[in-house]
């Protein structure tokens, strides 16, 4: 990840990748403004709803992923700080329990805006993102997820 | 009318059968209009299209919106991401 410091602009990373997230994928985002970096992993669980759970599948609509990522960050900077710097990353294709799905990390000045935005994303994430989850379980079944 | 490529995903692929399909659909179409015109071409599918969402090239539609030739719509089922 390329800083962008020497320019000023906080950065803005929103990207959909293959397998599970890297795990350095928030490295370097803080500004020498920011006094606080606040980051939030989603991990492949092993369990759903009392069911052993061997390991996962998600599916994207990846042009318009991509897409709901630059705009969830917007949304959260304008209403959070205008100033903060994001770097947003969700896996697809297929994970195994302790695999990193989602990784979200936000730099901010203060540690309440970067973890209120970190927060919001999440959510937004949850709600907005054209992703969708097959469990495959222990049992040699497999289901979509209705919605989380 | 236009015809628009119809995309879905995941759960609801599979059970409409396929992944994508060419629709004709009016040049201006609200999500429960457009949500309706294919519950008619899958009458089996109308529960599952009716929590659906609607993005059409790549923005989900609140209101009516124009559809144009060659429109990319998807249909937006929960989604169940992170």
């Amino acid at each position: 990840m390329t800083s962008l410091e020497a320019a000023g602009a906080p950065l803005r990373d929103a990207r959909i990748v293959a397998g599970p997230v890297p795990g350095d994928s928030g490295a370097g985002i803080a500004l020498a403004s920011h006094g606080a970096v606040a980051s939030f992993l989603g991990i492949v669980r092993d369990h759903s709803k009392g069911r052993a759970v061997a390991g996962l599948r998600y599916e994207c609509y990846r042009p318009m992923a991509e897409k709901v990522l630059v705009q969830l960050i917007a949304e959260t900077a304008g209403r959070f700080d205008p100033g903060m710097a994001a770097a947003v990353a969700h896996g697809t294709g297929e994970m195994v329990p302790g695999q990193a799905a989602l990784s979200i990390h936000v730099a901010s000045a203060h540690r309440a805006a970067a973890f209120d935005a970190c927060r919001h994303l999440i959510e937004r994430i949850k709600h907005d993102l054209p992703v969708w989850k097959l469990e495959r379980y222990a049992d040699g079944t497999q289901a979509w997820l209705k919605g989380s | 009318m236009p015809s628009a490529t119809v995309l879905y995903f995941a759960g609801l692929r599979e059970r409409v059968g396929c992944a994508s399909e060419e629709v004709e659909l009016p040049a201006r179409a609200t999500p429960a209009a457009i949500l309706a015109a294919l519950s008619d071409r899958h009458p089996a599918c109308g529960e599952a299209f009716a929590c659906c969402r609607i993005a059409v090239d790549c923005d989900f539609i609140v209101g009516e919106v124009d559809i144009r030739d060659g429109a990319e719509v998807a249909v937006i089922h929960p989604v169940s991401g992170g």
